[in-house]
């Protein structure tokens, strides 16, 4: 309930972008990214307000 | 040690953060904490001899996610509470030596898709109510390390510059049934005198109530609340209006301009906020080749800023080296 406002507004899953999620030895995450080129067609944005 | 203490003079809360002062000061480039960990050397904050792009959580965090509790005891005038949030560190590129102006366009839209994730998933963490992306660029803006990096703060409560453009924002949706930064973006196409770049996403403007000789605004031509809702043609053209701006930038005095880069999305605090105009704003301190802008007197006690420039002129200069920077 609390996170819906955001949730809403994230498109479909990026396909060119990969992370690695990794945890340093003092307990600190760190994330890796890569990327991959895809030819896959545009995304489309999700709807948003718009008043002028 | 690490809290928050309520000023009630300004009804804001101030971060105490002690253990930041032994953060690391301009270590000379082979003690570099952002490079890859080269066979044989020290290792950094990234244990691989190579990567794209890094994010990891700050050594000497502001926020963390499990907060110390306070060292001290607050009262009822000035409550004391635990620094709850994240910082993370967003290492642009294993080379020590380069900007983000001087990366292709094509590293820049990488970074973008970087940011949406960030900012998606810190959003997606119950008590983060508000996520500030930012680059501070340049000695002169504080920077400790020269390695070409950003920031990410994540707090959970909206901070005061972000809680006053919501009411403003919030203020014009309710009297004009539009959006404040709609009707500016317009009003600036309009006039066009303060426009410094633009492409079919994004309009750069100095805006005409600037504060800083050349501080710049990119503003998403439609309305949108953050960079999660870009589709890949508009995230492709926000890599090149960025490009298009550093480049500018440091093609004004022919020197490497420091900045801050703030990235100014919607709150996520579980509250829908349809009248929220993404943007991202640069705020450069120099107001000549050999002059800073400094927030002295009348800015720090008044909170009203004196710009010694006119943004028509400034965005003139700005307008022509961009255009010459991308000739």
């Amino acid at each position: 309930m609390k996170k819906r406002a955001i949730a809403a507004l994230i498109p479909a899953p990026n396909t060119v972008l990969r992370r690695q999620d990794l945890t340093k030895p003092d307990g600190r995450k760190l994330f890796l990214y890569t990327f991959a080129e895809t030819k896959s067609a545009p995304s489309t944005p999700a709807a948003s307000p718009r008043k002028s | 040690m690490s809290e928050l203490r309520w000023n009630p003079l300004l009804g804001e809360w101030v971060v105490t953060a002690t253990h930041r002062q032994d953060r690391t000061f301009h270590p000379p480039p082979d003690y570099c904490p952002l490079c890859p960990t080269r066979p044989g050397k020290m290792e950094t904050e990234i244990p691989f001899p190579d990567f794209e792009i890094a994010v990891f959580e700050n050594k000497f965090p502001s926020f963390q996610r499990h907060p110390p509790r306070p060292a001290v005891r607050g009262t009822k005038l000035t409550p004391v509470r635990p620094a709850r949030g994240a910082c993370e560190v967003v290492v642009y590129s294993p080379r020590h030596d380069t900007t983000l102006a001087q990366e292709p366009v094509a590293k820049i839209e990488r970074l973008i898709r970087v940011w949406r994730d960030r900012y998606q998933e810190l959003s997606r963490r119950p008590e983060i109510q508000y996520v500030l992306i930012f680059e501070n660029k340049g000695e002169v803006i504080g920077v400790t390390l020269s390695h070409p990096h950003g920031q990410i703060y994540a707090f959970d409560y909206i901070p005061p510059i972000p809680a006053r453009e919501l009411q403003q924002m919030r203020g014009h949706w309710s009297s004009h049934h539009a959006c404040l930064l709609c009707a500016q973006l317009a009003s600036e196409r309009r006039q066009g005198r303060r426009v410094v770049y633009e492409n079919a996403a994004c309009t750069a403007v100095i805006p005409f109530y600037a504060r800083y000789p050349y501080e710049t605004h990119l503003l998403p031509r439609r309305h949108l609340g953050s960079l999660l809702e870009l589709t890949d043609h508009e995230i492709q053209l926000w890599a090149q209006a960025l490009q298009r701006v550093l480049t500018g930038f440091d093609r004004l005095f022919n020197f490497s301009f420091p900045y801050m880069m703030l990235l100014h999305q919607s709150p996520c605090d579980g509250r829908s906020h349809p009248y929220f105009h993404f943007h991202i704003e640069f705020l450069p301190p120099y107001r000549s080749a050999t002059r800073l802008k400094y927030l002295a007197g009348c800015e720090s006690g008044a909170g009203t800023f004196i710009n010694d420039t006119l943004a028509e002129e400034k965005a003139a200069e700005l307008r022509q080296a961009i255009g010459s920077a991308g000739a």
